[in-house]
């Protein structure tokens, strides 16, 4: 049986610019279950990245509700959200965004560590995505010190480490080059077949889009199509 | 180590170049606060002594309300004398009275000291100041007296002349003759225009006090041990009252505050104006991280982490700053100390006073503890008070605005 991992109602999120309101999602409807690898795809402009920061409750939507599992995000507190995003919700970026100040090994444990996770679990755990994603033996290094594919491979390990019950990638791919970008997508959809950890990506680049379980195609802040 | 810590350490270290120009701005103006510290301490025991030295004592011990005005001879002196002893103090006992001193030259209102020569000789600065004559010779006819070269040449006195001394006696006036065999300049226009010096029993047999004494001036070795002295003391003889320098000479002892007062002000300025380069540094930092900042408040780092993070910079940066500032200017006072600092060559001036009191020649810089830390401490606190407005900037970031900035 399916189980719901998160639900948008009816979502719209409109930005004022000077006298113009700009809508950058109308009326989005949708549905993710457990175990998906889902990617959001389309043009520039078309609202996936204002839809994920929805989904990652990184974002207020103007009207419509985000439900994360059973919990509505409306109300809620900001400490709150920020515990939700903390347990429930892996975040990778476009940029890689690790925190420079901290080694690899010491990125990819952050949110374990913000957790409160001892420090052995921690370990076995980074240790072992470390080394499914090709970083064994890297962790010592800075940021500085690696490609822009390793720093990706860190930030997908700090995403998965917590064992979380969605992961959402917003353009993951776009700093990388194709070769980088097919094998990265690959280890992501090894992970989702071996952890059952379900995934939501905005791309518009082929190499995510074609290894996508189910794709939703926006236009205009709009669901177009899904296959 | 925590993870705060760690990530403000680093952070420190990784703007190096920002790092250092702060760290080198606090420590310079922290070797400033300590020098001058030093310098105006150095002076304030020099004449402290100076003062104790040539009349009130560190500590003196006398009758409670008993003064020149209303004189009254110290009832417990013997006790008084083994409690001083107990709290090693030099006990210098005094007779001390207003009387009317008259040489061929004038008259005039005096504070004659009734002192024991050879105790003196060891603790006050009088026997080493008196620069003509002697301090004290037995002719075995007439009583000797030594006197301020300010008096001295305020009523034409010199070696040798006579000088009567007139002071009530059971309501009789009484008088004796002194011859003077001692010209003394302390430095202190105050002691050198009003005071004169005879024995002991002459003075106690001038105004019915023989044998006794109005009060114990007590001389330490070491100046800062003032306060626990004078609480032993008072503890230990509760029928008499117990006074430290700045009590018994309180123009010194205000002009002193006053001075220490308007420093540490100078200094509340100073360290305000470093703390608005603080502020700039922290609050330029903290922009400049807007999208990392963002990020972890986007993946579930909850915003006191971010605010302690900021913080513990500043506390590092000012630590250790004022450490590095505090052992270079420690080094510096304290080599000052052993070598002095010759004031009036470098002033080119022929008399600096400090309170009323004249500095000798040279100066000897020293930083006493608590005042040194307790300046010291003011650095790390005004350094983390600066930053509280960039901390808090920090976890005011909306995650979504942050992760678009560049």
């Amino acid at each position: 049986m399916s189980e719901t991992v998160l639900r948008t109602q009816g979502l719209w999120r409109t930005y004022q610019q000077g006298d113009l309101q700009v809508h950058a999602l109308r009326g989005v409807d949708l549905t993710i279950e457990r175990g998906e690898f889902t990617v959001l795809a389309g043009p520039s402009g078309s609202g996936k990245s204002t839809l994920l920061n929805q989904l990652g409750a990184l974002d207020t939507p103007t009207k419509g509700e985000v439900f994360v599992g059973d919990q509505r995000l409306a109300g809620m507190s900001k400490r709150d959200l920020a515990d939700l995003r903390r347990d429930r919700i892996g975040f990778v970026f476009q940029a890689y965004n690790l925190v420079p100040v901290l080694t690899a090994f010491e990125n990819a444990e952050l949110i374990c560590l913000l957790q409160g996770m001892p420090a052995d679990e921690r370990k076995r755990r980074v240790d072992e995505l470390m080394d499914k994603v090709g970083l064994a033996g890297l962790g010592a290094r800075f940021p500085r010190e690696l490609s822009g594919g390793q720093q990706q491979r860190v930030a997908i390990v700090r995403a998965l480490a917590p064992r979380p019950a969605l992961v959402l990638a917003d353009e993951p791919t776009a700093n990388l080059d194709s070769e980088t970008a097919t094998a990265l997508v690959s280890q992501m959809r090894a992970l989702n077949e071996e952890l059952g950890t379900t995934f939501v990506f905005s791309s518009h680049d082929a190499h995510v889009i074609d290894q996508a379980k189910r794709l939703v195609r926006l236009k205009d802040g709009q669901i177009e199509a899904e296959a | 180590m925590t993870l705060a810590l760690r990530m403000a350490l680093r952070n420190v270290r990784r703007h190096a170049r920002r790092s250092l120009i702060t760290a080198i701005t606090i420590a310079g103006c922290v070797f400033m606060m300590l020098l001058t510290i030093g310098v105006s301490e150095g002076s304030y025991r020099e004449v402290v002594n100076t003062a104790a030295r040539s009349g009130s004592g560190h500590v003196v011990v006398r009758e409670p309300g008993a003064d020149l005005v209303e004189p009254a001879v110290l009832a417990h002196s013997e006790q008084a004398m083994a409690a001083v002893a107990a709290v090693d103090g030099h006990a210098v006992p005094r007779l001390k009275r207003l009387v009317l001193a008259q040489g061929s030259g004038g008259a005039a209102t005096v504070v004659a000291l009734g002192v024991d020569p050879e105790a003196e000789r060891h603790t006050s600065v009088l026997p080493e100041a008196t620069t003509q004559g002697s301090w004290f010779e037995k002719d075995g006819r007439v009583a000797s007296s030594v006197i301020g070269g300010v008096f001295a040449r305020q009523n034409g006195l010199s070696l040798g002349d006579r000088l009567v001394l007139s002071a009530s006696r059971d309501g009789q006036v009484n008088t004796v003759l002194t011859r003077v065999t001692g010209i003394f300049e302390v430095g202190s226009d105050d002691v050198d225009a009003n005071l004169v010096v005879v024995e002991r029993p002459v003075l106690g047999e001038l105004v019915g006090a023989e044998g006794g004494m109005d009060e114990i001036a007590v001389v330490l070795d070491d100046i800062d041990e003032v306060d626990a002295v004078a609480r032993k003391l008072s503890a230990a003889l509760p029928e008499s009252e117990v006074l430290t320098w700045a009590q018994a000479v309180p123009a010194l002892g205000d002009f002193v505050t006053l001075d220490r007062t308007g420093a540490n002000l100078s200094f509340f300025v100073l360290f305000g104006l470093v703390s608005l380069a603080i502020l700039n540094a922290v609050l330029m930092s903290v922009f400049e991280r807007t999208r990392e900042f963002g990020v972890l408040l986007a993946v579930g780092t909850r915003p006191r982490l971010l605010f302690t993070v900021v913080l513990l910079e500043s506390a590092m940066l000012a630590l250790i700053s004022t450490t590095l500032g505090a052992v270079v200017a420690w080094a510096v006072v304290a080599w000052l100390g052993d070598v002095g600092i010759d004031v009036y060559a470098i002033s080119g001036l022929e008399r600096m006073d400090v309170g009323g009191y004249q500095l000798a020649g040279a100066l000897y810089p020293y930083l006493p503890a608590e005042r040194t830390f307790r300046s010291l401490a003011l650095v790390p606190t005004l350094a983390v008070l600066a930053a509280l407005y960039p901390a808090w900037s920090a976890t005011r970031i909306p995650p979504v605005e942050a992760m678009r900035h560049v």
